[in-house]
């Protein structure tokens, strides 16, 4: 294969100016509501002690999600041997500590106390998911980092070292961050040993998803040429991911439905749930896995570069609902304190708890994303990310 | 090159300004002389003077992890044990801390006199 | 300076220590007073005794501990509430009720998910939050199945009355029961008990499980007293007859 020139993006055109503009603007909603909440406390947000858990981890677990997902798109040329998705190794893997970043600011501001952020540094807890996972973030972030640097000094035996490190701790990451909640065994939303897997899949699938997104909107903004085999190739591997997703999705809630004692859990997310079973049904099966699978495993559609980028928004917002149907639902179901019988008190027993995302989450989770757009935007100014031209020298497999 | 430089010694200037100010300043913590602290009650305190006035915060901290996390009584080394020679907490531990500007976070939560 | 280098190491292992593995007692050879192995501190509370409209332990826990209302059942702090409960599904049912408060588990799960071990139980049984090292994270709120602990959502300043005794709180930390272990330590019962034998049905028992000469032992000993949801085998020190 032909070496491949890397350049940085000129950065001087008013439309650059004005998504980095844009980008800024929208990423300081994160510092502010950030603030209020350290300030006021959580009361200013939807959390309460019923769902104590909100938009902020929904965040959290999505950007560390998306993260790993492109972390393994950008190992494909390094680890496994697809030398033709060389051209995107570098955007990969800055995309990916770029957004690891942002998702622990999304954990770490939304703690009661963020000024103690370095307490878990100093205190290990090992039976806690959340301490195992301080240090696998942070070695993944750290092995990202370096992966990336030796994909700029075109090292490639390290690359290929570090890269297979970072798909490993990539896969403990998300294994997890599934873990946080599959091992919580007093809620039965919660509790699953597929919780692991499924957060594995659904990375993939929006990590896909972000690359198709990234790469096409970057190439044409900046003139540069982008093979459709490309597109289509990714649009792909996206369509087979989102079915495991389906699959997991479809075990696990048939795993769950089938014991009787988690009739009412299992009711409540597919049956009567309200909102929350809209978004199940509607929101994720139907427009964020079947739809974009749909587009792109057809012939027709999946050929199209249009429907395969509509597909990856769709499947974006889509992994998005998911995280949130992880962690919203599992709450709002009250706690058996005694099986069978009917329980009621001031502190909300016994009765379904509701949530509504508030203003000042609203901004911190916008916030969020306009952090990874600005310094997305940023990085590929300062540093040359992006190959001159990504022509295909042969078809894909 | 002199350009980097520059801005090398911008940064460290602006870094060492509260240094230089201070040092320069006509106002400042060594020139004015310690306020008076109202004695205590009692003959003497747990430790010398001279070695509370440095150390007391870290004794606290550990009398407190000791109290806190293995159940045993701080006795006259934790805060309750300052109540009794030192009760009033305007005359004691926040002459100097405003003095000082320390602002422990002890009172967010604690009473004094516990 | 005697308070030198080697106390200072000696305390920093062992609290380390405790950190890693659960407070053990080798952090105590110094004063070993409280907080001994030997004791289990639990409660045996009958329901049958329990008169529904009686509040004397919640408002006793109100005013020994500081506890505040914020008047929003969203944001309300609860150490201790009364749960009333009925059978499922049969018309006409009694609904009578019971105090739910920290059950003290034996194996908590609250302490296990713990990622910077704020949470921890005390070589007594006691499970307490050190809010001097919570960070907020919430995960413990998540995980305990008796919804005994609650986030400080709001700003709560020390006010003129409060119980010197007990520290009031800031916002952003977890905080539950502690079984008033302040009161424990000086020989006395926790307020809920002693208040519902008081001015109330003495519904509330107190003492050392692990002590046979004990009122609550003898109580545990009819084989009428169960633990709520021992089949998750948290093994609450709390125990209830007549549910």
């Amino acid at each position: 294969m032909a070496k491949i020139k890397y350049t940085r993006i000129e950065g001087r055109s008013g439309g650059y100016y004005a998504f980095m503009a844009g980008s800024a603007l929208v990423a300081s909603l994160l510092p502010i509501s950030a603030l209020i909440l350290f300030l006021q406390g959580h009361h200013v947000t939807g959390m309460t002690n019923q769902v104590p858990w909100g938009m902020p981890i929904v965040m959290a677990i999505y950007l560390i999600g998306v993260s790993a997902g492109s972390l393994v798109l950008s190992s494909m040329s390094t680890v496994f041997g697809k030398t033709e998705y060389k051209p995107f190794a570098r955007v990969a893997s800055m995309l990916a500590v770029v957004l690891i970043v942002a998702g622990l600011m999304a954990i770490i501001m939304d703690w009661g106390r963020p000024d103690r952020v370095l307490v878990p540094f100093f205190h290990f807890q090992p039976r806690s998911m959340f301490s195992l996972n301080a240090i696998l973030y942070n070695a993944y972030m750290l092995i990202g980092f370096l992966y990336l640097v030796a994909l700029f000094r075109e090292n490639e035996v390290w690359a290929k070292r570090l890269g297979l490190s970072a798909v490993i701790i990539a896969v403990g990451v998300h294994s997890g961050t599934g873990a946080i909640f599959g091992f919580v065994y007093v809620r039965e939303l919660y509790n699953s040993p597929l919780l692991p897997p499924s957060f594995i899949a659904a990375a993939l699938s929006s990590g896909t998803a972000l690359m198709i997104i990234v790469l096409k909107y970057t190439f044409d903004a900046t003139g540069r040429k982008l093979d459709v085999g490309y597109i289509q190739g990714l649009g792909k591997l996206m369509g087979i991911f989102i079915l495991v997703v389906l699959y997991l999705i479809f075990i696990e809630n048939v795993t769950r439905s089938y014991a009787p004692k988690n009739y009412e859990a299992s009711s409540f997310l597919l049956l009567h749930g309200g909102k929350f079973t809209f978004y199940f049904w509607v929101g994720l099966i139907g427009v964020g896995l079947v739809g974009p699978a749909a587009i792109v495993l057809n012939s027709a559609t999946g050929s199209s570069v249009r429907w395969i980028l509509a597909a990856a928004w769709l499947q974006l917002a889509g992994v998005l609902m998911e995280r949130y149907l992880i962690v919203i639902p599992a709450q709002i179901l009250p706690l058996e304190l005694l099986p069978g019988m009917e329980i009621t008190s001031v502190f909300l027993d016994g009765q379904f708890a509701t949530y509504s995302v508030s203003a000042v989450e609203w901004m911190y989770s916008i916030g969020l994303f306009g952090v990874v757009a600005f310094a997305y935007g940023l990085a590929i100014r300062l540093w040359p990310m992006l190959p001159e031209e990504a022509v295909m020298q042969e078809p894909p497999a | 090159m002199s350009k980097g430089l520059l801005a090398v010694a911008i940064f460290f200037a602006v870094l060492a300004f509260p240094l230089i100010f201070n040092a320069t300043s006509a106002v400042t913590g060594s020139t004015k002389s310690h306020p008076a602290l109202k004695q205590g009650k009692g003959e003497k305190c747990v430790k010398d003077t001279d070695w509370m006035r440095r150390n007391h915060m870290n004794l606290l901290k550990h009398t407190r992890d000791d109290s806190v996390r293995g159940g045993i009584p701080a006795g006259e080394s934790g805060l309750a044990g300052c109540v009794s020679c030192h009760p009033k907490r305007g005359e004691f531990c926040d002459s100097c801390h405003s003095f000082v500007g320390a602002s422990p976070e002890c009172w967010q939560c604690h009473h004094y006199p516990v | 300076m005697d308070f030198d280098r080697r106390d200072f190491l000696r305390i920093g292992a062992a609290v380390t220590a405790g950190a890693a593995i659960g407070p053990v007692a080798s952090a105590m050879t110094q004063v070993e007073k409280e907080g001994s192995t030997a004791r289990r501190w639990g409660m045996v509370i009958d329901a049958d005794k329990c008169s529904a409209d009686c509040t004397v332990c919640v408002d006793a826990c109100r005013t020994e501990n500081n506890v505040p209302r914020f008047d929003d059942p969203k944001l309300d702090i609860h150490w201790i509430r009364k749960i009333a409960f009925r059978p499922k599904g049969i018309e006409g049912a009694t609904e009578r009720t019971f105090p739910a408060m920290c059950f003290h588990c034996e194996h908590p799960p609250c302490a296990h998910v713990c990622p910077v071990a704020a949470t921890f139980v005390r070589p007594d049984g006691i499970v307490q939050v050190d809010k001097h090292r919570c960070i907020g994270c919430r995960y413990c709120v998540i995980a305990c199945p008796y919804k005994a602990r609650s986030f400080v959502a709001k700003h709560v300043e020390p006010k003129e009355g409060d119980n010197p005794k007990v520290p009031s709180r800031t916002h952003g930390v977890v905080e539950k029961c502690t079984l008033c272990a302040h009161r424990i330590d000086q020989g006395m019962q926790p307020a809920c008990v002693e208040a519902c034998q008081k001015k109330a049905t003495g519904a509330m028992v107190f003492s050392d499980l692990n002590n046979p000469d004990t009122d609550a032992s003898a109580l545990l000993r009819t084989g009428r007293a169960r633990q709520l949801r021992a089949d998750l085998g948290c093994e609450p020190g709390v125990y209830y007859m007549g549910l």
